[in-house]
């Protein structure tokens, strides 16, 4: 057929359907006329030609089926038909329409999701030119392990001065990306990076207002900035005279340059907490460290390949430079170099995901998987109860493929109805997905995540196998209803394969939710036994913030830190003797008690549950430790102001307390826990007037504390060492200095509603000039955040579990009250020849927990093969395939089964024989 | 939708019919059941056409241009859809006719063939 014919039938076939049916009837009907004619002619009968005529013709409902068919684009016209049909027959089972949808958005929502959030970090390209050429220059230590380390300055020029492989290489300082924005007397904290102009010439996106980083701006002590889209319409207003103002960042002041434009980022590096969002990019890395120090190991590098030079010349060349560098005081041999993608893509899906990400998939796969078990059980049972539809259709010329079309167009209807409300629910669940993730996980793009046409034809593409993946079953053996034969009597009983088919699906069903049911369980018994480990301390009303004091507010830097002049460093700044900081704290501790609700309140370098550093620490005069004993030798050192033993409810087991006079004179004493005391001295008190060496400095042992749980969800409980504040001149390292300005505050109320939060937040108001307190928390909420994800996990089996068991007994309910309706007439002779009610519930129960107990049992053995991806997550200890969880979610699984059985069993029970009898 | 199980082998049957109902067509317009006699007596009665083929054929081909159908009066008087070739139904009829008359020389060869 031409083409130009192909367009004219379809159109005739969609346009003007009517009219060619209605000349269709003509035609056949004219047939059959003259066919009369003809018989009467040959003689027959006049009052019988008709019928002899009909008789020849066959079925002329399916002569013009089989027309129909055959027209060009009936193929869309048929669609259409069955489209409205479904629709119809959709409306008219609205609770199986409203679970279908529901149980399908659910599992292909959360799937969705997921797959957004996996689009945005691996599919997207980084938003950069040529974002393929950058590479970050990793540095390793080989005695530390194969992640990255941060480089020296010192050797950062050196490989700039001599790769060539490079077009352009750019340093930016990983830490300090916390300062504080003066506008007179309000103070706000930013996030800010400090880097190199190079490295706005790697990343190579021009600004949108203003210019970029310039060579120039990277000479010491030069204060220009570049504001994030973001800042410059939040807190600037989209003001183009933004550029040529001065911020007063950290007490200094900056220049505004330029604003980059709308979606720039620049990813940190992989460590850093990825809700991290730059809202100033400023000059000066080297601003506290001079260049040529050589021990911080503080600076990322990243550069852009030239063109024409391969990433294996690069490496090579980068290999030979770092071999060939001076390290000191690290060995040379120790120190490699490599180079890395910016931001990996598919080897972080491969490599950095954690086994979290995959458990959350696995656990929405399962969920969809249920969902579509649960279906097609669904719509095996409902088709049972369509029989005589689908034989009425089979009479008047439906063939089985066009009956198993229309089913499998219902079912595609419905998946493609869930998938649609599966898309608004992962719109919604997107940031949930999120918080799933530790924040440290190098998935910088995740904010990015959206719904973009990947995503939809991701949902799409899910939601037309999930509903093949039902249909095809349901409309394959109903669709084998055309037999005519059937219309009369409908008396006829299933066969074994369809009941087996049920039966199977049913299996499968309760084996998969039997397998969520586990992992909810044992995520649960997991949160139980860690609220039981004893703590030490008391978490009732204890609530902790943390108040950052920035390096360069003048009270900061005239008096609690001494600045030797120079450029501000690390090694120019000093504990100043004088402490000014202590004064700080103490009046924090004051002014906060005088607040009405809070009961008492101090202020520490670390706190329970809340992320600290520790240190080794040293037993100076005591016998060499074991080899066991040194593998217990690391602490977290706690210096507080005194009275945070009473604040935090701990009891004292011998020796005293940390005192005031302690502090003010400067005493280096220290208080240790029993489990250390236990660990190295024959008998605990032995411990009190020894010393220990911590932090490079010695302690008196003056009192033994009881024991805390500093981190709950670690199997190592560690040790803790307490004691008072430092005040000593020794220059700093980087990280010592974030943590002192890091005021951790810990403060006991009577209730944490919210008018003594922002009496809190006013106390610490007055006492720092108008910054903000950070992460307010109760203990017990930072305890749960501390276990990264434990109760987000819990949360989400238990719900996944919930959902499960509701799919278990809307399924077993609607199959049984299939198999019931479809046993009626026996159950009529059952109960004609004298049963009575409780045997025909029990028939029915008996028959459903068999089904039952083989999907529990399904379910156990599954549940051993997958619940070991759920190891890390539980408990130390606690096995996955805990006999008492599986065996308790086996049977509630099997009781719900029974129970939604129940129902249409009583009703069976009730059946009157008579009308039982007269069904058919 | 093709419905190949439960009809004899329509691969070949269909080019026949379709050429069958062109050569029925080639002196006169005739209605559905004057092409289905037509052909059982250009057969002589070893093909019956029965309608569940021969209208779907028919529309096949008026869609496709062969045929054109008219509304017309029948010897006795009733209203009936009469078909006629078109130009190109006549070109495909001599097309078909040629092709035919290759495959049944050949066929005849093959069954004559020791």
């Amino acid at each position: 057929m031409s083409p130009w014919h192909r367009v004219v039938a379809l159109f005739r076939t969609l346009a003007r359907r009517d009219r060619l049916d209605r000349d269709l009837d003509d035609e056949l009907g004219a047939y059959v006329e003259l066919l009369r004619d003809e018989k009467i002619r040959a003689g027959v009968p006049e009052a019988e030609a008709r019928r002899a005529a009909l008789i020849e013709v066959g079925g002329v409902e399916q002569v013009k089926e089989r027309v129909r068919d055959g027209r060009t684009g009936a193929f869309l016209e048929t669609l259409w038909a069955d489209v409205r049909y479904s629709a119809r027959g959709l409306r008219r089972a609205p609770w199986f329409t409203v679970t279908a949808i529901a149980s399908l958005g659910l599992g292909i929502g959360l799937n969705t999701a997921i797959f957004s959030a996996a689009e945005a970090m691996l599919l997207q390209p980084l938003p950069y030119r040529d974002p393929d050429r950058i590479v970050r220059v990793d540095q390793t230590v080989s005695a530390w392990g194969p992640e990255p380390v941060g480089i020296r300055p010192g050797i950062f020029e050196q490989w700039q001065a001599r790769a060539t492989s490079f077009e352009s290489i750019g340093v930016v300082l990983n830490w300090f990306n916390d300062s504080v924005i003066q506008d007179g007397s309000s103070a706000e904290r930013i996030d800010v990076v400090r880097m190199s102009s190079g490295v706005f010439d790697v990343l190579d996106v021009p600004a949108f207002v203003g210019r970029r980083l310039r060579r120039e701006d990277d000479r010491p002590g030069t204060r220009v900035a570049v504001l994030s889209y973001d800042y410059w319409t939040r807190r600037l207003d989209g003001d183009l005279d933004a550029v040529g103002r001065t911020l007063t960042l950290d007490g200094e002041p900056y220049t505004v340059v330029g604003v980059m434009p709308a979606g720039f980022q620049f990813y940190h590096y992989p460590g850093i907490d990825r809700r991290i969002r730059s809202d100033i990019y400023l000059s000066d890395p080297w601003l506290l460290v001079s260049p040529s120090s050589r021990w911080d190991l503080a600076f990322g590098a990243i550069a852009r390949l030239k063109p024409g030079v391969t990433l294996e010349g690069a490496r090579s060349e980068i290999a030979a430079i770092a071999a060939s560098t001076d390290y000191a005081p690290v060995p040379t041999e120790l120190v490699g170099a490599k180079l890395g993608g910016l931001v990996s893509r598919w080897d972080v899906l491969l490599r950095d995901v954690p086994t979290r990400l995959y458990l959350i998939w696995g656990v929405a796969a399962l969920l969809l998987l249920l969902a579509a078990a649960n279906m097609a059980n669904l719509q095996l049972a409902r088709a049972g109860a369509r029989r005589m539809e689908l034989s009425i259709r089979a009479s008047l010329g439906a063939s089985r493929a066009r009956l198993a079309r229309q089913l499998i167009t219902e079912s595609l209807m419905l998946s493609l109805m869930g998938g649609t409300a599966g898309l608004l629910l992962a719109v919604w669940a997107g940031p949930l997905v999120e918080t799933f993730i530790p924040d440290t996980t190098p998935m910088w793009r995740l904010h990015q995540a959206g719904v973009n046409w990947r995503v939809m034809a991701f949902m799409t593409a899910i939601a037309v196998v999930a509903g093949l993946a039902f249909g095809v079953v349901p409309a394959l053996r109903s669709s084998k209803a055309d037999q005519p034969t059937m219309v009369p009597s409908g008396r006829a009983t299933e066969t074994t394969g369809a009941v087996r088919t049920r039966a199977a699906l049913m299996v499968m069903q309760l084996a998969v939710s039997m397998v969520l049911l586990a992992g909810a369980g044992l995520m649960l018994t997991t949160l139980s036994r860690v609220w039981a480990i004893p703590k030490g301390y008391d978490t009732d009303g204890l609530l902790t913030f943390f108040v950052r004091l920035p390096r360069a507010l003048p009270w900061v830097t005239d008096h609690g830190l001494e600045h030797s002049g120079g450029p501000l460093t690390a090694t120019t700044l000093r504990w100043a003797a004088t402490p000014r900081l202590p004064a700080v704290r103490r009046q924090l501790v004051e002014r906060l008690m005088m607040v009405p609700g809070v009961e008492a309140a101090t202020v520490a370098t670390a706190v329970p549950n809340v992320k600290s550093m520790g240190g080794p620490f040293s037993f100076p005069g005591r016998p060499e430790p074991t080899d066991q004993q040194r593998g217990r030798m690391w602490a977290i050192g706690v210096e507080a102001v005194p009275g945070y033993f009473d604040v935090m409810g701990m009891r004292l087991f011998a020796g005293r307390a940390l005192t005031p006079e302690d502090q003010e004179a400067g005493r280096l004493v220290a208080v240790i826990e029993r489990r250390t005391a236990r660990a190295f001295w024959p008998h605990e008190r032995q411990a009190i007037g020894d010393r220990i060496e911590y932090d490079g400095l010695t302690y008196e042992i003056v009192g033994i504390a009881n024991d805390v749980r500093f981190w709950m969800w670690s199997d190592n409980p560690g040790n803790v060492i307490y004691m008072p504040f430092r005040t000593d001149t020794t220059p700093m390292p980087f990280f010592r200095l974030g943590n002192t300005l890091h005021q951790n505050v810990v403060v006991r109320v009577a209730s944490d509603d919210a008018a003594v939060m922002s009496a809190i937040q006013h106390a610490v108001s007055d006492v720092t000039g108008g910054l903000p307190i950070e992460n307010v928390r109760s203990m017990r909420t930072a305890m749960i955040d501390a276990s990264g994800n434990t109760p987000g996990i819990t949360l989400l089996t238990t719900a996944s579990a919930v959902v499960a068991l509701l799919l278990a007994a809307v399924g077993t309910f609607g199959i049984v009250s299939y198999t019931v309706a479809q046993r009626t007439r026996e159950i009529g002779i059952r109960v004609a020849l004298g049963a009575t009610r409780r045997s025909i519930v029990r028939l029915v129960a008996s028959s459903t927990m068999r089904v039952a107990l083989a999907g529990a049992a399904a379910g156990v053995l599954l549940s051993l093969w997958l619940l070991r991806f759920l190891s890390g997550e539980l408990f130390p200890g606690l096995s996955p395939s805990n006999p008492v969880v599986l065996a308790g979610v086996g049977s509630l699984l099997v009781a719900i089964a029974v129970l939604a059985a129940c129902l249409p069993a009583r009703r069976a029970a009730d059946v009157d024989p008579s009308a039982a009898l007269r069904v058919d | 939708m093709k419905k190949a199980s439960s009809r004899p082998p329509t691969a070949l049957l269909q080019g026949t019919l379709d050429l069958l109902i062109l050569k029925s067509l080639n002196l006169e317009a005739l209605h559905g059941l004057g092409v289905s006699r037509r052909i059982e007596q250009m057969t002589r009665g070893t093909f019956q056409v029965k309608p569940g083929s021969l209208f779907p054929a028919l529309h096949r081909m008026e869609e496709a241009g062969f045929l054109r159908g008219t509304w017309g009066e029948s010897e006795s008087r009733r209203r009936a859809k009469y078909y006629e070739l078109t130009p190109s139904g006549r070109r495909q009829l001599e097309l078909a006719t040629e092709h035919w008359e290759q495959i049944s020389v050949a066929i005849a060869a093959a069954l004559k063939a020791t």
